[in-house]
């Protein structure tokens, strides 16, 4: 028994070698670090067992406070709360009958389903997310439940498509089907513009109909517009940093942390006073005669992007500072001798090694930016609408849970996106670039 | 031995050092009136220890940085005003300076790109001088897969590529271990003797700079101490800063009592008398240091003429492989460090025995006065 764990363990360890040797070769993959954390798992010492206790609590508050409701608010989004509900022979019956056109049973439910209605006004909720998805069939049933007749009658399925011939088209319970599923993409069709057809296809709602797309795409690109102003903002100011001396450097650099500190709210109020009607730019403009009548700078789209930007600049500058410290100056120097003009040399050598701090500088802000709700609500509120901020109006204003839902969901998504497309991209090549190749590392 | 080597007439001097001063201020090393001639074709090592500006007359050299005041001559003309970038000389850093992001061939390639040579003749050449170095089953990795001594090779490949005029060498070697270090001493050597160009190389080791120069310039304070082949400044140090730095060394302090040229006789502190060889000695009554390398102390020698002859006592025994170290104590005081060839010791010298040390005045230095 002894021995043979033993030969196990080390035709293990062999495994492990070969592995290690031909490791060399690609670039560690998922699969190989995976499979280093589970060699790590199967050999839990005290040290390791340890550790995990110790991240215990962190990982319960990570599940409990951060995973769950992230859960719950995606169920949101696509939960269909109201049908399944309040007719829950109907649902059943459906769902039993596989046919294009149901049979007896299924229409029966449906007429249990249009007394009761008609017994307790309470019921009437229940038609409420046929009117909001199809009008057309909300008609319909309005219009069935309203002549139904009071006796009982042989077959349920005859007297509805006698009253109208829709009923037996294989269409109307496509409709029907989608609306009383559990889960639903009416939220997110919705927050898209588009419609569905009956036989699943999306169609673009007509322009005029459009609203909430609008405002996903004028989101994008005000965070789109905020990453690039931030981006020029920030690199220069992180290489001119980078070259400071330490002190004067560790001074600004604290100065962007209190501007990362203070208050949002704060923040924002600072860009009222400067833009506001009475504010400092409009006096100013005023006082030396530039202008007679103050302009309306806010609310305004530039002034929020202008915000934003500052407000998101510390985002930028540090993950691009981080970076810039790794690359030496010799890199620069070694291009120049290498016969680079000095911009040609800064495009080639040093933008280059320092694309990971960009990266993830435009990651953080793009996505802190389509999120952000306290700035745009102050600085554009009432000329512009951002994702947050029809979030917020769906969530409390109107209450609409499951559209509120979406829209986090929405951001949420996108920043999953371009998370993922970050790590496939520099998470491999990262390590490469950013650990130092010169011999001060092992010196240290 | 004849002289240190002599001021080698223009014609063959490739670049010139001319009162290069560098002031930085407050900190950092400064070069104080730097004068070196380099001559076309040959490995020239500045040695000296870290801040006595072999950087600094590096980085100016490479067209980092410029001259306070003095001059930098290329082929007799000023290169101060040609930006590093047109100065096509190959610079390799003590920190490999390779980029991140670019693999072997591409970082060597880049040099020639930036000439405006096509990709794939970039790429061919790139392949070559990969070759050259031993790396040609690596040309695809980046750096940060390489092993220390790989990278330095890509610095190497990299730097010689474009066959540049000169080639600077800023510590290549520093922070690599001693084996690694040696075989790419070995390397560096063999690349000079088989491309001929012209290299100008720093370091703080002088093993290393006896091994691998033409010619050694000794750095200190800003300035060139001296320069010659590394036998001359090993055997014929012209001051006691060279004397130390080249190697292990017997300075005594003493003050010289008659000059006749070429020989001195002086008067140790702790009172012996020796004759020397006059190097920085003004006349008589001038202080001095004297410099024997312990190699040169005789034990018992027969037929050595006093008075550089002594009673001392072996106070200790250093077994260092092919030789042994002899520390001896005068009955003055003095210490004396000998070496002994283990391989033609007779092994009768124990601990404690009463000997006579003596050395041959031309092994001895008179040099300049201690500080």
């Amino acid at each position: 028994m002894t021995a043979d764990t033993t030969a196990d363990t080390s035709a293990e360890v062999q495994a492990e070698v070969q592995a290690e040797v031909q490791a060399e070769e690609p670039a560690e993959t998922l699969g190989r670090r995976l499979s280093r954390l589970a060699h790590a798992l199967n050999r839990p010492s005290r040290l390791t067992l340890m550790s995990y206790a110790l991240c215990a609590p962190l990982l319960a508050l990570l599940g409990v406070c951060f995973v769950l409701p992230l859960l719950f608010m995606m169920h949101t989004a696509l939960h269909n709360p109201v049908i399944g509900g309040a007719w829950p022979e109907f649902i059943e019956a459906l769902r039993e009958d596989h046919d294009e056109v149901p049979g007896e049973p299924v229409f029966r439910a449906l007429v249990q389903g249009f007394q009761q209605q008609q017994e307790d006004e309470a019921y009437k909720l229940t038609l409420k997310p046929f009117s909001q998805q199809n009008p057309e069939l909300w008609r319909l049933l309005q219009h069935s439940a309203d002549t139904l007749p009071p006796e009982h009658f042989a077959s349920a399925k005859a007297w509805f498509i006698g009253s109208d011939p829709a009923w037996a088209e294989a269409d109307t319970w496509k409709v029907i089907r989608r609306v009383a599923a559990p889960y639903t993409t009416h939220n997110l069709v919705n927050a898209l513009d588009v419609t569905l057809n009956p036989d699943g296809n999306l169609r673009l709602k007509p322009e005029e109909r459009r609203g909430y797309s609008l405002v996903i795409r004028d989101t994008l690109i005000m965070g789109f517009w905020v990453t690039l102003f931030a981006l020029l903002l920030g690199y220069p100011l992180a290489y001119r940093l980078v070259t400071m001396r330490r002190t004067p450097a560790r001074i600004v650099l604290s100065g962007f942390l209190v501007l990362l500190w203070t208050s949002v709210l704060v923040k924002a109020y600072g860009w009222m006073a400067v833009f506001d009607r009475h504010g400092i730019i409009n006096e100013t403009l005023m006082g030396i005669g530039f202008i007679e009548e103050p302009l309306a700078l806010r609310p305004s789209w530039a002034l929020l992007i202008v915000a934003m930007t500052y407000a998101l600049l510390p985002f930028m500058i540090l993950p691009i500072y981080q970076s810039m410290r790794r690359v030496s100056l010799d890199q620069l120097r070694a291009a120049v001798s290498l016969g680079a003009p000095p911009a040609r040399a800064v495009l080639t050598a040093y933008l280059p090694a320092t694309t990971p701090g960009i990266a993830a500088g435009c990651l953080l802000v793009f996505i802190l930016s389509i999120g952000y709700y306290t700035l745009p609500a102050m600085a554009a509120g009432a000329a512009e609408t951002t994702i947050s901020m029809l979030l917020v109006e769906f969530a409390i204003t109107i209450a609409n849970d499951g559209m509120a839902a979406t829209m986090a969901s929405f951001v949420l998504v996108i920043a999953a996106i371009l998370f993922w497309f970050y790590m496939r991209t520099f998470a491999p090549i990262r390590g490469e670039i950013t650990r130092r190749t010169s011999q001060r590392v092992s010196a240290r | 031995m004849g002289e240190p080597e002599s001021q080698p007439d223009g014609s063959e001097c490739l670049l010139r050092f001319v009162d290069v001063s560098k002031d930085f201020g407050e900190d950092g090393s400064a070069l104080r009136g730097m004068n070196l001639d380099i001559h076309a074709g040959e490995f020239l090592t500045l040695l000296g220890p870290s801040g006595g500006g072999k950087s600094t007359a590096l980085m100016m050299l490479a067209g980092f940085d410029t001259p306070t005041s003095g001059d930098i001559l290329y082929k007799g003309q000023s290169i101060a005003d040609i930006p590093a970038h047109r100065r096509n000389f190959g610079v390799v850093f003590q920190s490999r300076a390779l980029f991140p992001h670019l693999t072997a061939l591409q970082n060597v390639a880049y040099p020639l790109r930036m000439r405006g040579i096509a990709r794939s003749d970039a790429n061919k050449r790139a392949r070559e001088a990969l070759n050259r170095v031993r790396l040609s089953p690596l040309v695809d990795k980046r750096p940060a897969r390489l092993a220390a001594g790989e990278q330095q090779r890509v610095a190497l490949a990299r730097a010689m590529v474009f066959e540049p005029d000169v080639i600077v060498m800023d510590e290549p070697m520093a922070a690599m271990d001693m084996d690694l270090a040696i075989r790419m001493e070995e390397e560096i050597r063999q690349l000079h003797i088989d491309l001929g160009n012209t290299v100008v190389y720093a370091t703080q080791d002088h093993t290393e700079a006896i091994a691998m120069s033409d010619r050694i310039a000794i750095m200190n304070a800003g300035a060139v101490q001296q320069s010659g082949t590394p036998e001359a400044l090993y055997e014929e140090p012209q001051n006691a800063y060279t004397a130390r730095f080249m190697g292990e060394t017997n300075m005594l302090q003493g003050t010289v009592t008659s000059l006749d040229a070429p020989t001195c006789s002086v008067t140790l502190d702790t009172g012996e008398e020796v004759t020397a060889t006059a190097i920085n000695i003004s006349g008589a009554g001038a202080r001095t240091r004297l410099s024997v390398r312990p190699e040169r102390l005789l034990i018992n020698p027969d037929g050595l003429p006093p008075p550089n002859r002594y009673k001392a006592r072996v106070a200790g025994m250093e077994f260092r492989g092919d030789h042994t170290l002899v520390h001896l104590h005068l009955a003055s005081g003095t210490r004396l460090e000998a070496k002994v060839q283990n391989s033609q010791a007779e092994g009768d010298l124990g601990s404690n025995d009463e000997v006579e040390v003596g050395w041959h005045a031309r092994h001895c230095r008179a040099l300049d006065p201690p500080p």
